[in-house]
């Protein structure tokens, strides 16, 4: 079998482009051709197609891929579906056939050197299309289980995020997509570069760039390069540029760059033309412009790939642009980390701190205005950050996801979440603070009656405990005066009514985590450490960032709606400010329940069953709670199911009243999601059509399991049942 | 939106053109009673036609219960591909039609060009079903109804 599933590339030929793919293809005809390579061989698209044939693994991926339109999913929903995949690469094991063919290939090859595992697509370097960097390559990868573990997690690949939004926009189809995988020794790179044989911006020309250290930093360009330009038919440079600063890229896992002060030049002269020379003649072989990977160790030279130089402009769509601004960078996130840390949250804490001091009923109208329009400016400012830093931050969660997995490939793809929650959600801590008043209510007759009624509390020995409780809800929430004595109290009721004792079972985190870190190879362990600890943070602040915003917003509010109560009195010129400002605002606002149009259900089509992402487990039924406006949230009643676009952490109040969550918006690491766990209740994200098909007072069964929603209505039928 | 009512009506048409039989279910006195039928879907969505002898049981069941159901879907294509396999349930009353509409029989034998002399045959009557609701099942669990 070996034949079939292994090729060394000495054994390649022209007619197994199908089954190798072009990358290997082209490196057996280098390394054929006498030039140096690093020996290798090829893992056929054969070997992929067993794998995915044993244990019905094309069927688990077929199932996950048709969960939900691609074109309806969101990039975060993709980024689950692609974790989903991986994960169940990882777990399954190959069918035994192809483990000892590779064993066998493996070990005659290279005994026990390191290698490096790399893709080798069918579609990858093509003239026409750009598939670079869409799949993983693994460097320094030693002994046969870790080779074959890597070899699946290239094959996984074929489901990264990249590469689902990439073929989503062009092939539109993922079913019958294959990988070759190139298994090649190990070279410790001192210097490495790229060879243009034909300069883009100069045809009679070609390019040649170098770094120090390995290639990574140049090709995803954090590492500006040395760079020289020939002539093509001389091979005599023409010019040469060196960066301003010399960086190396030390670690090609962690991204690790240092810069380097003694200002020495990779490549002398004679070097240059010499590997110059020597891509023309590859080029030569293939008959087009090419591109060329080189690296160097201290006395041994190696071409290490060769592409087509692709033609074809690289346009990208939206979601490709998220994608690529989006891959998660260990050096680029702890830096987002310092900067959240030390300039960000003291910044917005700073802010909302100046807007409690100011006493919107006293001041005067231009006192007014000019205090409006800073906080409109200091929540502008800080919801810039939220998109270039907040958010961005919240990629730490996903990075270390993928790691956890690959190292522990768990039974779920989303049990790294375990070792992530935490009790330290600012609406969590405010939640149990009402759900103290429901407890207390049903103890006390009294105090449950006066909360049923919605009486005053002023005289009662809870008097201060609920003002307290109104006034953080008043700063904490962004809905302004929709928060009165009464709704509160109309929230508690239905909590006491829903109340269970917190019987949540907190997961042993410790144990999860020494499991975790015991797993890790010694020369893993910072990394993993580091992972977990930048996730850690940025799972706690997923929900704590959009509270602070709703602080910063609330007091906006309410500067707003007292300037409206003034607005009679209000020369022109203040009503112009005050008109242009609000406007400002409400074009700003990030609170997502802001007037929006509501589609509408077509007649004569219902919604029987209707499916999502299953976000938090466990199964529930009751009737339906459909969240359009803000004043909806407090119609709530114990058990109903919360049906919205999307939970906001300032709307987290009503969950613990609630049976369960359905979310339009999709994905595991939404607040709606990450609240429905926290109290143990189930949630199905991702319901594309859930507000358009449930109406309030439906029946509802749901399984968070699943994610299977299925809608009872008592309706005329025409036909018996 | 994901699901719309013209996009349902033409996976409906779809499914309709590219696979060949579907399944009818009748009442036969309290029990549920199934077979194969050759059919023809009107391009409104709301009836259903197929030939059938006067002496055949889902004939006499229909004549005592009008009452029926009707399967198609996608299986022979997606076989064991069970998220690809849509399934559509129709749900109508049946009636008897005398005189068959030249229009009718044409369309009907461009379908099943082999089925000539059946649907002539004195013996064999064209069923009408008035399609009152569809119910399309897709992505394994996915079910919406639909009035055509």
């Amino acid at each position: 079998m070996m034949g079939v599933f292994c090729k060394k590339f000495s054994e390649i030929l022209g007619s197994d482009s199908k089954i190798c793919g072009p990358k290997a293809l082209k490196l057996a005809k280098i390394i054929q051709a006498g030039f140096p390579v690093p020996n290798g061989l090829c893992v056929t698209i054969e070997g992929y197609r067993a794998f995915v044939r044993s244990n019905g693994l094309d069927r688990k991926i077929i199932k996950e891929i048709q969960k939900k339109d691609i074109d309806a999913m969101r990039w975060e929903e993709i980024w689950d579906l692609s974790l989903a995949i991986k994960n169940f690469m990882i777990q399954t094991d190959i069918p035994k056939d192809l483990y000892d063919a590779i064993k066998e290939a493996v070990l005659a090859l290279f005994g026990d050197v390191p290698v490096a595992v790399r893709s080798s697509s069918p579609e990858e370097d093509s003239e026409k299309t750009s598939f670079a960097g869409i799949h993983d390559s693994f460097l320094n990868i030693r002994g046969i289980e870790e080779i074959i573990k890597h070899i699946k997690m290239v094959w996984g690949s074929l489901f990264s995020t990249a590469s689902i939004v990439y073929r989503k926009n062009r092939t539109g189809w993922l079913h019958d997509i294959s990988i070759a995988v190139i298994i090649q020794r190990m070279i410790k790179s001192d210097r490495s570069g790229v060879v243009f044989t034909v300069n883009p911006m100069d045809r009679a020309t070609g390019v040649i760039e170098s770094v120090w250290g390995y290639n990574q930093g140049l090709v995803d360009g954090t590492v500006e390069p040395f760079k020289w330009i020939l002539d093509r038919k001389t091979a005599e440079i023409d010019s040469s540029n060196r960066p301003k600063k010399i960086f190396m890229m030390k670690d090609p896992f962690s991204h690790e760059i240092i810069e380097l002060k003694d200002g020495r030049v990779p490549l002398e002269n004679g070097a240059v033309k010499e590997i110059f020379q020597d891509a023309l003649k590859i080029e030569g072989l293939f008959n087009q412009a090419t591109d060329i990977e080189w690296t160097m160790t201290e006395n041994e030279f190696f071409f290490l790939q060769a592409r087509p130089i692709t033609t074809g402009k690289d346009l990208l769509d939206g979601d490709q642009k998220k994608d690529r601004e989006l891959r998660p960078d260990l050096a680029k996130l702890s830096g987002i980390r310092k900067k959240i840390k030390n300039e960000i949250l003291p910044g917005m804490q700073e802010d909302i701190r100046y807007a409690k001091g100011i006493d919107i009923q006293k001041i005067t109208d231009d006192a007014l205005i000019h205090e409006a329009k800073k906080l409109l400016k200091n929540y502008l400012r800080w919801k810039q950050s939220y998109w270039d830093y907040l958010i961005p931050f919240a990629h730490a969660i996903r990075m270390f996801g993928d790691f956890y997995n690959s190292k522990m490939a768990p039974a779920s793809p989303h049990a790294y979440i375990g070792l992530l929650e935490t009790d330290d959600l600012i609406s969590v801590k405010r939640n149990a603070r009402l759900l103290r008043f429901a407890e207390l209510a049903q103890k006390d007759k009294d105090l449950y009656e006066i909360i049923q009624k919605h009486k005053s509390l002023k005289n009662s020995v809870y008097g201060k405990e609920f003002q307290d409780l109104m006034d953080e809800f008043k700063e904490d929430s962004s809905f302004g005066e929709a928060v009165t004595d009464a709704n509160i109290m109309k929230i508690i009721g239905q909590y006491a009514q829903n109340f269970k004792k917190n019987t949540k079972v907190l997961v042993d985190q410790d144990h999860l985590k020494e499991k975790f870190i015991g797993n890790l190879k010694e020369a893993e362990k910072k990394l993993g450490i580091g992972l977990l600890d930048l996730a850690k943070e940025a799972y706690n602040l997923r929900d704590n960032d959009n509270i602070l915003m709703g602080r910063l917003e609330s007091p906006l509010k309410a500067a707003f709606s007292e300037l409206q109560k003034r607005y009679q009195d209000l020369s022109v010129d203040q009503q112009k400010e005050y008109a242009s400002s609000y406007q400002n605002f409400l074009e700003n606002s990030m609170s997502m329940l802001q007037a929006k149009q509501r589609k509408k259900k077509p007649a004569s089509l219902f919604a029987r069953q209707l499916t999502g992402q299953p976000a938090s487990s466990g199964t529930a039924e009751g009737k339906a709670r459909v969240i359009h406006h803000q004043k909806d949230l407090f119609e709530i009643k114990a058990s109903e199911i919360i049906v919205c676009d999307a939970i906001e952490p300032n709307m987290t109040f009503v969950i613990p009243a609630a049976s369960a969550i359905i979310e339009r918006r999709g994905g595991m690491l939404i607040h709606g999601a990450i609240i429905a766990r926290e109290y143990k209740i189930p949630c199905i994200t991702g319901v594309e059509d859930a507000m358009v098909f449930i109406k309030t007072g439906d029946y509802l069964h749901i399984d968070g399991d699943l994610g299977i929603i299925t809608i009872e209505r008592t309706r005329k039928v025409s036909h018996p049942s | 939106m994901a699901i719309n009512k013209k996009g349902l009506r033409s996976q409906i048409q779809a499914i309709a053109d590219t696979t060949h039989f579907a399944v009818l279910a009748t009442d036969n006195d309290g029990f549920p009673y199934t077979n194969i039928i050759g059919y023809l879907l009107d391009d409104d969505l709301k009836s259903l036609y197929f030939f059938t002898s006067r002496h055949t049981r889902k004939f006499r069941n229909i004549q005592k219960n009008p009452f029926v159901s009707v399967l198609i879907d996608n299986r022979e294509i997606y076989a064991d591909k069970t998220y690809l396999i849509t399934a559509i349930t129709m749900l109508g009353k049946a009636s008897i039609i005398d005189r068959v509409h030249k229009h009718i029989r044409q369309r009907y034998l461009s379908r099943y060009m082999e089925l000539g002399s059946f649907t002539e045959s004195s013996f064999n009557k064209l069923i009408k079903i008035d399609i009152s609701r569809y119910i399309v099942v897709s992505r394994f669990q996915e079910v919406i109804e639909m009035e055509p």
